[in-house]
């Protein structure tokens, strides 16, 4: 089972293998680790599907990065969590090489305004690999926003780390 | 307004005189102002007239937790000074955001100016929860948000409004992590339809404000319920936006009674904005507050002699966006588009292939705002819909990044269309009972002839609107819908799932026929689902079947079926026409069959007026001319 649970994880999600790679301290894989996974919109009764209605009073849901990275607060879990929430439209703009959710995206990442055309010239590629890739329709949508995370923050993390260091 | 500033003054002095003499100075100071009575303090507080309690006056917010006097619900001098006392009171280390200065910011900043405190009098207090939700660098300016209105749900019928406070930013594009306030009411689950709508209307429910990043409501209406957003960005100076923000935050979670008409999101979230002096922006005198109405007062106010709404920013919904796209598109690209529709693979044809890579980023760019569009979680991955859209979305990938980012077409904003209500008065000539005078009331909102900014085009949407006329000393009741929709789509595209699904309901009393002289009027709930096409650039023609419940007036019996048929056609740009043939026939009574026919005519003669003139054939022949006035 564990040989097989190997396996699985080698066929679906090559990218987060190379999560052991990740140098000590750069933080927890957020959609493992914190929770990421819950659909914002979930199927709700027909009274609520429209935001006219408050569907939870009690949420506090605006949080802004830190520039930890250690705790499910820091940046990265924000991106993490911005990525799961807007998948379908991130994968859309990038794409198409620009838009507003990259550029949010990219904000809470810390990365600056005039690094985002090249940080999204540099993942453009690898995320067409994914999308493209044998087996891609099958993934959850956890699985596809943890693919785009890791080539994010692996692409970030060799090429743009000045650039995404606030 | 003069006796505001008195108050202030006379607290000022108070303050100075007390200060030599002891601690409470603020508190002597505050009592002998009265500042309890000041409309900022009672605005900031939500008091509302209540001549049933004691000191007139009783909080609209029903939280506990948002006032600090045991009755500070209904008593403001109360309020006000265990307010002050709070705020001067000691901070604990474990927990400074309990504090009163970071509970309530936005009295703390409006006691502060009010009594010109000085540093040394009052505890500095760090807090850390809304220091973070206002953003490291604050907030700087405040945008009014109005979603365009939704008939696929009563709640939204009339737009929505929510307040999205702006962080300093270098670009447009980067405010979709701003943080927005949203009010509306709190519905348990598992509840029908008409409870629903019973509870909404009549209080049953509790209205609260929540927050979040403004991207989760551009997703939501953009996305799912396909509304446009329209931004309002005001122009107030940084000490008035503080103090919005710092009330925002107040508010944040507490609740209120409900009401859909008069006290919801429009009401409550122009109630934020009246916390400054001397704005006023709440329509007065109506039992109701329209969305539309809020915006277009906020658009005809003025602040510090210039006006108070600053920018208007348009985010067209994919809908809109695909609309827009399409009609860019010249024909053969068009065709190219139904031709990948009919047939993803057609984008590995050689004729795709060889299109220019502009042609193809279009035509790919106008593919991808349709398949978002017709997506739905609910859709499996091997759903056609969403295998087509992987094969667009990889055709995308293999060609350049954009290079130019192409600006939606802005159509006509909410602000900028006419008053919701309508009042019409004319003259009727009835074949049966002769001639006679008219007059029309519809308190909101649009017919097809008249949708106009913020409306769905072609589609109908009203409540109570009142059709009287008198023939000589007689008083008849023409009809009064309590309720009518017609939601279309008008087929832009022809492409499917746009192909021009319609459906309406409409809940009244009528005159049974045209030239009925008594025992006329039945009560009617009536709905038909059908399918519309595009006749023309502006025109759309549609099918109806559907089916009737009435009272059985005069042996019709309590069931009918119908077809019927429109058309709606805009000869020029401000005349608009409307035919209608409608058939029925009784399912269980003595009516054998039924046909009226009507033709409309309207005239816009001005941004609030307009003529119609109408002919209509049922059982009698009837012709009206009215002059009408939007207000």
């Amino acid at each position: 089972m564990a040989f097989m649970g190997i396996c699985f994880i080698f066929m679906f999600s090559p990218i987060t293998l190379a999560e052991s790679d990740q140098p000590v301290g750069s933080g927890p894989n957020p959609f493992s680790d914190c929770g990421i996974g819950a659909a914002l919109f979930p199927n709700v009764h027909w009274a609520a599907v429209t935001s006219n209605v408050i569907w939870d009073i009690g949420i506090t849901a605006v949080t802004s990065a830190t520039s930890s990275p250690e705790t499910c607060n820091g940046k990265k879990a924000k991106v993490a969590h911005f990525i799961n929430d807007m998948y379908d439209t991130v994968v859309e703009e990038t794409a198409r090489g620009q838009g507003a959710h990259l550029v949010s995206m990219l904000e809470i990442y810390g990365c600056t305004a005039a690094s985002h055309g090249e940080v999204v010239s540099a993942i453009r590629p690898e995320v067409s690999q994914m999308v493209t890739a044998g087996g891609y329709a099958q993934r959850s949508r956890v699985e596809k926003a943890e693919g785009y995370y890791q080539i994010l923050t692996n692409r970030v993390d060799s090429d743009f780390p000045q650039a995404c260091a606030s | 307004m003069h006796l505001q500033a008195i108050r202030v003054v006379l607290a000022t002095l108070a303050l100075f005189c007390a200060s030599k003499v002891n601690a409470d100075a603020p508190l002597v100071a505050a009592q002998a102002a009265n500042l309890h009575e000041h409309n900022v303090w009672l605005r900031l507080v939500h008091y509302e007239a209540a001549e049933n309690f004691a000191n007139g006056y009783r909080s609209a917010v029903v939280s506990d937790s948002f006032f600090l006097a045991d009755n500070g619900r209904v008593d403001p001098g109360a309020e006000l000074l265990a307010t002050l006392r709070a705020m001067l009171a000691p901070v604990t280390e474990d927990s400074p955001d309990q504090h009163a200065q970071c509970r309530f910011p936005a009295r703390w900043l409006w006691l502060q100016r009010t009594l010109s405190l000085k540093k040394d009098t009052y505890p500095t207090v760090r807090c850390a929860a809304f220091d973070e939700w206002n953003g490291a660098q604050g907030t700087r300016s405040i945008s009014f948000v109005l979603a365009t209105g939704y008939l696929s749900n009563p709640a939204s019928y009339y737009g929505h409004i929510l307040l999205k406070f702006n962080a300093p930013q270098t670009s447009r594009m980067a405010d979709l992590l701003d943080v927005s306030v949203n009010y509306g009411a709190i519905v348990p689950d598992q509840v029908d339809p008409v409870s629903y709508i019973l509870n909404g209307v009549f209080g049953g429910y509790d209205g609260g404000f929540s927050h979040i990043e403004y991207f989760q409501h551009n997703h939501n209406y953009g996305e799912h319920e396909q509304r446009d957003l329209w931004e309002y960005e005001l122009n107030l100076n940084q000490a008035e936006v503080d103090l919005i923000t710092a009330h925002a935050w107040e508010l944040v979670g507490k609740k209120f009674r409900y009401y859909f008409f008069r006290e919801n999101c429009a009401y409550r979230m122009a109630e934020i904005l009246e916390v400054l002096e001397g704005l006023e922006v709440i329509p007065k005198q109506r039992p109701w507050t329209i969305p539309q109405s809020v915006i277009r007062n906020l658009s005809r106010a003025q602040r510090h002699g210039e006006p108070l709404v600053s920018a208007v920013h348009y985010r067209p919904s994919r809908q809109s966006r695909l609309y827009d796209k399409f009609s860019g598109l010249d024909s053969e690209a068009k065709q190219t588009v139904a031709r990948i529709v009919d047939n993803p693979d057609y984008l590995h044809e050689p004729a795709f292939r060889a299109l220019s890579v502009s042609r193809r980023t279009n035509v790919l760019a106008t593919l991808i705002d349709y398949y978002r569009y017709r997506l739905d979680d609910r859709m499996s991955p091997e759903h056609p819909v969403r295998k087509a859209y992987r094969k667009v979305l990889a055709a995308r990938f293999a060609l350049p990044s954009d290079k130019i980012v192409r600006k939606p077409r802005r159509p006509p904003a909410p602000h900028e269309g006419r008053a919701p209500g309508y009042l019409q008065a004319g003259t009727v000539y009835d074949s049966a009972l002769g001639s006679g005078v008219t007059l029309r009331v519809r308190p909101a909102y649009y017919d097809p002839l008249d949708a106009a900014a913020g409306h769905v085009p072609h589609a109908a949407l009203s409540m109570m609107d009142t059709e009287l006329a008198w023939y000589g000393d007689t008083l008849r009741i023409q009809k009064i819908d309590f309720i009518h929709i017609e939601s279309v789509n008008s087929a832009f595209t022809g492409l499917p799932r746009d192909r021009g699904q319609a459906w309406r309901l409409t809940a009244g009393v009528e005159r049974q026929q045209m030239g009925c002289v008594e025992d006329c009027l039945v009560l009617r709930l009536q709905g038909g689902r059908g399918r519309t096409i595009r006749i023309g650039p502006q025109g759309l023609a549609g099918l109806y079947l559907g089916g009737v419940l009435q009272n059985d007036r005069r042996g019709e019996g309590y069931t009918q079926g119908y077809v019927s048929m429109f058309a709606n056609v805009k000869p020029l740009d401000r005349l608009g026409v409307r035919l209608q043939l409608r058939h029925a026939t009784s399912l269980d009574g003595a009516l054998a069959e039924d046909t009226t026919i009507g033709i409309n005519v309207r005239w816009q003669t001005g941004p609030q007026s307009d003529l119609r003139i109408s002919y209509s054939r049922h059982g009698a022949e009837v012709v009206q001319l009215g002059a009408g006035y939007y207000w």
